[in-house]
């Protein structure tokens, strides 16, 4: 009975010394070690949506590469993990399956969606208590009350088309035509155009013309459009249906100046639309992945060297920027890397400048980190910067 | 009211697009009895294959017959070893096997093209305005084609003893190979031929707008729209009720809602089907037993 006692003694202290080295390792937090920290996202590598998941893939994966050849935050190195969420909720609750209970990741960062993350919510953020840091989406619900475990710094859609009603009342538009898909979120979007607009001239009259969400022949509803007499046209649309009524619209050898939010300030645009979205005017989360300044040359080097493929484009240029917030509340965790330090720190964030994005400021109470945007317009081909950043809401100049 | 001409004038050239696809469905089934899901799919790998032939110097105009060829050697191929090992009678099973396929398909132009949507340049450029209507010359060669298609299927099906033995094929298999008819041969032009003209609608589309991995989706929904309302077993009709769709669709988006094209087309179409179920023009008759 001795022997099998001393026996068993014997095995327990041998796994333990070999497994000394990794407890020591080991920190208070899941996904951290003292070389590493494990985060993760959900993409649409695959699907209508792999557009935009695959351009952002690139800027986050530059810009941690170049960080981890720099040594890392804090020593520890950034080991990114993607799982393709699609844009379906079921596909992306099974995503946040994968990389909480399988690889176990410190924190969601840099993922995509409004639908298919809202879907994960009471799991990720609930139930697992996980920190989702920059989702691509958003609605204003998320940041109004400040739900737990959520932050972001996406400038949420309905500010950008208060914004768009604005910009167009500004340059002079007596008539404004807002074309709109169909879907509750387009029409949420499509409403807060005339505000915007009245806060110009209470007496501008905006019109909501409401289209099929996938329409293909844009031929009647420019001729629509047309008839209607509008000064400016705000396209509340993905990015194929902004072009397509844009193609039709120069057909008709119509120019009325025409206005787009974030999601369709993209390289693909001027690819698509060539002459047709010439003195096309948007809103922008970032500056131009033109801009001539060190953190976006700093970007454009990175994405080279990671792919020399890529083209520098908004979206990539914007996850840099999301992946350079993260790193920045990283390095400033004071003690040991918990997820309740790592909230603390980015609570603690007051106006960091990425360069890119406008200043970031979080806190208890305000999950919502970024609030202003950046006007553009296509000149010649190429977006340019209209001024400096604005604040959609207020009566920015 | 005034513009009603022009906008019946911009739903028929739109309306072409959806005869030539539904003139492919209709050639395919007719010789085959098979609803061909794939179809819009199999074109669209044509024209990414288009876009690469392109982008080695070969002029555009050039492409479109390599793109009728690739969609046509393709849909040859979903015959022989997809359609054909199922034997005659196995409709359904013959419908899913092309849907399914059409995802593979999509997923295969993800992988080797990428998702982002590519711009295509214009088989010719410039337009015309027409009832006050600007319309690209390109969708007038698109409603050029599917009235040639048209009359030329029609011939080939009704006039030529390959047409007719395709029709005998699809109306009793086995009758056919009693008197003669080599009914795998027969499958095989059609699959070619359907899949060809497909290649060719879709080559169109993309000339107009871009090319993207969805880009006959809205296309092939309003396509099986007009084959149904036509008749699927007639090709006049399939083509007759693309341009209706097409005409129904342009009215429906300027006088009643933009938001309810597909609504009121296809609210006109239940009402014809419940007054004619074989489609305006579609043969009447009992079940095949």
């Amino acid at each position: 009975m001795k022997k099998i006692f001393l026996g068993i003694l014997m095995v327990f202290m041998f796994i333990t010394a070999c497994n000394g080295k990794e407890v020591s390792n080991k920190e208070n937090a899941p996904g951290v070690t003292k070389d590493t920290v494990k985060i993760g996202a959900w993409l649409p590598l695959t699907g209508p949506a792999a557009v935009y998941g695959n351009t952002q893939r690139a800027g986050i994966e530059a810009y941690f590469e170049m960080l981890n050849s720099k040594g890392g935050v804090k020593n520890r190195k950034i080991e990114f993990k993607i799982e393709d969420g699609g844009r379906d909720p079921q596909q992306t609750v099974a995503a946040a399956k994968k990389l909480i209970g399988r690889d176990n990741v410190f924190a969601i960062v840099n993922s995509f969606g409004t639908a298919n993350t809202e879907a994960t919510f009471s799991y990720v953020l609930d139930e697992q208590n996980v920190p989702v840091l920059n989702v691509f989406g958003g609605l204003l619900s998320w940041w109004e009350p400040a739900r737990s475990n959520l932050y972001g710094v996406m400038v949420p859609y309905e500010d950008q088309t208060f914004a768009l009603g604005r910009w167009a009342a500004k340059e002079g538009a007596k008539n404004i035509l807002v074309v709109h898909n169909d879907p509750a979120v387009y029409v949420a979007e499509a409403e807060m155009v005339p505000p915007g607009a009245k806060t110009v001239d209470p007496n501008v009259e905006v019109n909501l013309m409401p289209v099929k969400l996938g329409t293909t022949d844009y031929t009647p509803i420019a001729l629509n459009a047309v008839n209607s007499k509008p000064d400016a046209i705000v396209l509340v649309q993905p990015i194929d249906e902004v072009v397509a009524f844009a193609k039709a619209l120069e057909r008709q050898n119509v120019k009325i100046p025409l206005y787009t939010f974030a999601a369709n300030v993209i390289q693909d645009t001027l690819k698509l639309g060539g002459n047709a979205v010439d003195g096309l005017r948007g809103v922008s989360w970032t500056v131009p992945p033109t801009h001539d300044s060190p953190a976006v040359e700093e970007y454009r080097e990175a994405l080279k060297k990671h792919d020399p493929k890529s083209i520098p484009d908004f979206q990539s240029l914007y996850t840099w920027a999301e992946s350079k917030i993260f790193a920045e509340v990283l390095n400033q965790v004071e003690g040991d890397l918990t997820r309740e330090s790592f909230i603390k720190a980015l609570e603690n964030l007051k106006d960091y400048k990425t360069d890119i994005l406008p200043p970031v400021t979080f806190s208890a109470e305000n999950h919502m980190g970024g609030t202003a945007v950046q006007r553009v317009i296509v000149e010649n081909g190429k977006w340019k910067a209209v001024g400096d950043f604005i604040e959609p809401t207020s009566y920015w100049d | 009211m005034h513009d009603l001409l022009s906008v019946i004038f911009s739903g028929l050239v739109s309306g072409s697009l959806y005869a030539l696809l539904g003139l492919s469905i209709v050639i395919i089934f007719r010789a085959t009895d098979v609803v061909n899901f794939a179809i819009g799919d199999i074109a669209t790998i044509g024209v990414y294959v288009a876009i690469s032939v392109i982008s080695l110097g070969v002029p555009v105009v050039a492409a479109l017959p390599i793109t009728f060829l690739v969609a046509g050697i393709i849909g040859v191929g979903v015959e022989r070893f997809m359609i054909r090992p199922l034997g005659p009678g196995n409709m359904f099973s013959a419908l899913i096997i092309t849907m399914g396929f059409g995802l593979v398909l999509q997923a295969l132009i993800g992988t080797i093209w990428g998702y982002n949507p590519r711009p295509f340049p214009p088989i010719i450029d410039g337009n015309i305005t027409v009832f006050g209507v600007a319309i690209t010359y390109q969708k007038l060669l698109a409603t050029g084609l599917a009235v040639v298609a048209m009359l030329l299927i029609t011939a080939l099906f009704n006039w030529t003893r390959i047409g007719l033995a395709m029709r005998a094929s699809a109306e009793d298999h086995f009758a056919a190979r009693m008197i003669g008819i080599k009914s795998t041969r027969v499958a095989s032009l059609a699959w070619f031929l359907g899949c060809g003209l497909a290649g060719v609608t879709a080559f169109i589309m993309a000339a107009e707008s871009s090319v993207s991995v969805a880009l006959m989706a809205m296309v092939l929904f309003r396509a099986f729209a007009g084959v149904f309302l036509g008749g699927l077993t007639n090709m006049i009709g399939a083509a007759a009720g693309g341009m209706m769709i097409g005409i129904l669709d342009n009215v429906a988006g300027s006088y009643v809602s933009a938001s309810f094209r597909d609504t009121m087309v296809f609210a006109v179409i239940v009402v014809i089907l419940f007054l004619r179920p074989s489609g305006i023009l579609g043969a009447r008759g009992g079940a095949r037993v």
